[in-house]
């Protein structure tokens, strides 16, 4: 099968990552690669060598710019003749072209409804060779009013191997926070949920908004409250084994959250507030969803992880491991082609 | 009989009083090209009147809301049925003919593979070279034509394609020279915008206690208030905007029209308007294009000395209206413009054959 992947232009698809949406790219792409599929990708050129970008994509200045370049690279996909397109953008323009140009194609909704979007997907209506998947039952239900074909949900996976291997004991009554820093990803309740339950934290992510980060993060700072920087996977992983128990604390609602899978594939269970998607990847055996949407339900969350095991709240993660989300994705292009 | 659509924004309204030049090109060549015997030809634009000689399409509602933090209600509903011209309800027509300067009409006109002409009707901003430039590359049947030499020149260059002239033209016969009024102002006419200059005239009329009538939308309050209304008093009066009957009536009673624009205007019907109406012009040599300057009746003083020129010529100015002038508008009727733009249907349609 040959696939064209087109991802996101705003920002360069490698490692360490900006946030979920690029690493889900990246670790798709490399599935189908080792599952023996001709893949082409279609994003920033300066994404990681092994993606083999074939367009020479930046980030844009408009959103002209940013559908202009998706039009080109629609040319480009059109006059290569693929099995099937995997489209993980927010721009109408794939879906559109598709459309007109009767190929076969495959969104991945990453967030929630947004407007060029929606009024993509009300344009194509039931057009026969588009497919749409939603990484969440929160996102799927988001945007099922906006078209008349059905939107699957397919979970966003991990490398569970990678996360969980070689334990670590963990040092009891210490808190993770990892992601992309900015206002509505809400670290600072988490902080704020740290110092209140007095347990250390450590804060690893790229920081996404300077001001937010400068005005309502660096004040909370110091003491245990760690910033680690942007970390590559390898050593995120060896803080997640050591924690006993990760922050989930945004504003937004998540529609997916990779960081809360790793978390429980490195066996350190999870707690956050009952918004987005948190509460499909949490159980009671891996973490805790705060009773109620605020700092002082997170501290008491805290505590009532305390007596999970380890072991259970990684094998709760095996339903999220990317050999999962791979093989489904392959047969949903099987249906299509 | 050949099936045509005239292609705007979702934004573009084809009712009196106009908008602006463009839209009265879009409704007069809608009206000539559909008494056309084998031409049926449709507008898609943001015009929900029912209309005597052609149809406008009907833009379609999103059925549910669209807007999000960033983007209002109606913006998106216009994006909406921007993207809808690809659902497959234009393959009824066998050309296409785009008049409109938003740039996602062109994003997504280029997916769609009907035959093009595309009138230019704005010197190229970088914006509109860009996604023009995109959409000339989309598809080999596709022509572009603007409405000057001096357009053709901006154009040629960015599109890297052959641009043909073909000057607008308005109903001569609806304004015709009339002798039965006395004359006693001068008409400016236009929206109200910096460019237009109109500023450049105001303290002159006032100095010289000379009647000037101002016509025209105000496309940019800050400019009105602080450069236009000051002025406005005795001699100096500003009517409003006015539909087409009403400014046929104001040029019977009109000396002579002033354009003293500081840009290079693509086209200019205040100018086919007045002298149709057998009215003189008086124009900077950067407002009126080249194509008017040696028209009976167009007076160009050069740009650099517009002003102390106009005092003087205004003092001792001997131009009068008459039936000579308007013969010399001719040139400039609509029904030749239509032909050939109807001539150019013809020939784009016939090539997909």
């Amino acid at each position: 099968m040959k696939i064209a992947v087109i991802g996101i232009l705003h920002n360069p698809i490698k490692p360490p990552f900006l946030g979920g949406l690029e690493s889900f790219t990246y670790n798709i792409i490399s599935s189908y690669l080792e599952k023996g599929y001709q893949v082409d990708f279609y994003g920033h050129k300066e994404s990681a060598n092994e993606l083999n970008c074939c367009f020479n994509g930046f980030a844009p200045t408009s959103d002209l710019d940013e559908d202009m370049q998706y039009l080109n690279i629609m040319r480009k996909i059109s006059q290569s003749h693929y099995d099937v397109i995997h489209n993980n953008t927010m721009s109408p323009i794939p879906l559109v072209y598709s459309m007109v140009n009767n190929l076969k194609i495959i969104t991945t909704l990453h967030t929630p409804p947004y407007t060029k979007l929606k009024a993509a997907l009300l344009t194509i209506g039931n057009y026969k060779y588009s497919k749409f998947i939603a990484p969440s039952k929160y996102i799927k239900n988001l945007w099922q009013d906006y078209t008349r074909c059905s939107i699957e949900v397919i979970h966003n996976g991990i490398n569970i191997g990678f996360w969980n291997s070689k334990w670590k004991s963990k040092v009891p009554r210490s808190a993770f926070w990892s992601g992309r820093i900015n206002y509505q990803k809400g670290l600072d309740l988490s902080i704020k949920t740290a110092i209140a339950a007095e347990i250390p934290l450590s804060i690893v992510g790229p920081i996404g908004d300077k001001d937010y980060f400068d005005t309502a993060i660096t004040p909370l700072l110091g003491g245990s409250i760690k910033y680690l920087g942007h970390l590559q996977h390898k050593e995120m992983r060896d803080i997640y084994r050591e924690s006993s128990v990760s922050l989930h604390s945004p504003r937004w609602n998540e529609p997916f959250g990779l960081t809360t899978v790793e978390s429980l594939a490195s066996g350190t269970p999870a707690v956050g507030f009952s918004s987005g998607a948190f509460s499909e990847i949490v159980t009671e055996k891996s973490g805790v969803v705060a009773k109620r949407k605020c700092v002082k339900s997170l501290v008491n969350a805290i505590e009532d992880v305390s007596t999970l095991s380890p072991e259970i709240v990684s094998s709760e993660s095996k339903r999220f491991d990317i050999s999962i989300m791979t093989s489904k994705y392959c047969e949903k292009m099987r249906e299509l082609c | 009989m050949l099936k045509g659509l005239i292609l705007s924004s979702p934004s573009t309204v084809l009712t009196e009083p106009f908008k602006g030049g463009t839209e009265f090109f879009i409704k007069s060549i809608l009206q000539e090209a559909n008494s056309h015997e084998n031409i049926e030809l449709d507008f898609y634009g943001g015009d929900n009147e029912i209309h005597e000689d052609f149809s406008s399409l009907h833009l379609p509602s999103p059925k549910y809301r669209l807007a999000d933090r960033i983007h209002s209600e109606s913006k998106a509903e216009k994006d909406f049925q921007i993207m809808n011209l690809c659902n497959g309800s234009l393959s009824q027509y066998d050309f296409l003919h785009f008049n409109t300067f938003n740039p996602w009409v062109y994003l997504y006109g280029s997916m769609l593979p009907n035959p093009s002409l595309t009138t230019l009707h704005i010197p190229p901003n970088k914006k509109q070279a860009k996604i023009l430039k995109l959409f000339a590359n989309s598809k080999e049947n596709n022509k572009f034509i603007t409405v000057s030499q001096h357009m053709k020149d901006l154009w040629e260059p960015v599109l890297k394609k052959n641009v043909d002239v073909i000057l607008n033209g308005v109903d001569t016969s609806k304004w015709s020279y009339d002798s039965s009024s006395p004359r006693s102002h001068f008409t400016w006419s236009g929206r109200i915008v910096p460019e237009k200059g109109l500023d450049r005239i105001l303290p002159i009329f006032k100095a010289l206690s000379l009647e000037l009538k101002i016509v025209g939308p105000i496309s940019n309050d800050d400019y009105f208030n602080e450069r236009v209304k000051p002025f406005l008093g005795n001699h100096i009066e500003y009517l409003g905007e006015r539909t087409h009957s009403e400014l046929i009536q104001l040029y019977k009673t009109t000396l002579a029209t002033i354009n003293p624009g500081v840009w290079r205007e693509p086209f200019g019907y205040t100018t086919i308007e007045s002298i149709s109406s057998g009215v003189p012009v008086i124009g900077s040599s950067t407002a009126i294009p080249k194509e008017f300057h040696t028209t009976e009746g167009v007076h160009i003083i050069e740009d650099s000395v517009f002003e102390s020129e106009l005092s003087q010529l205004l003092l001792s100015f001997e131009g009068k209206p008459s039936k000579l002038i308007s013969e010399g508008a001719e040139e400039f009727n609509l029904k030749n413009c239509a032909d050939k733009y109807i001539n150019r249907y013809i020939t784009i349609a016939e090539s997909m054959k």
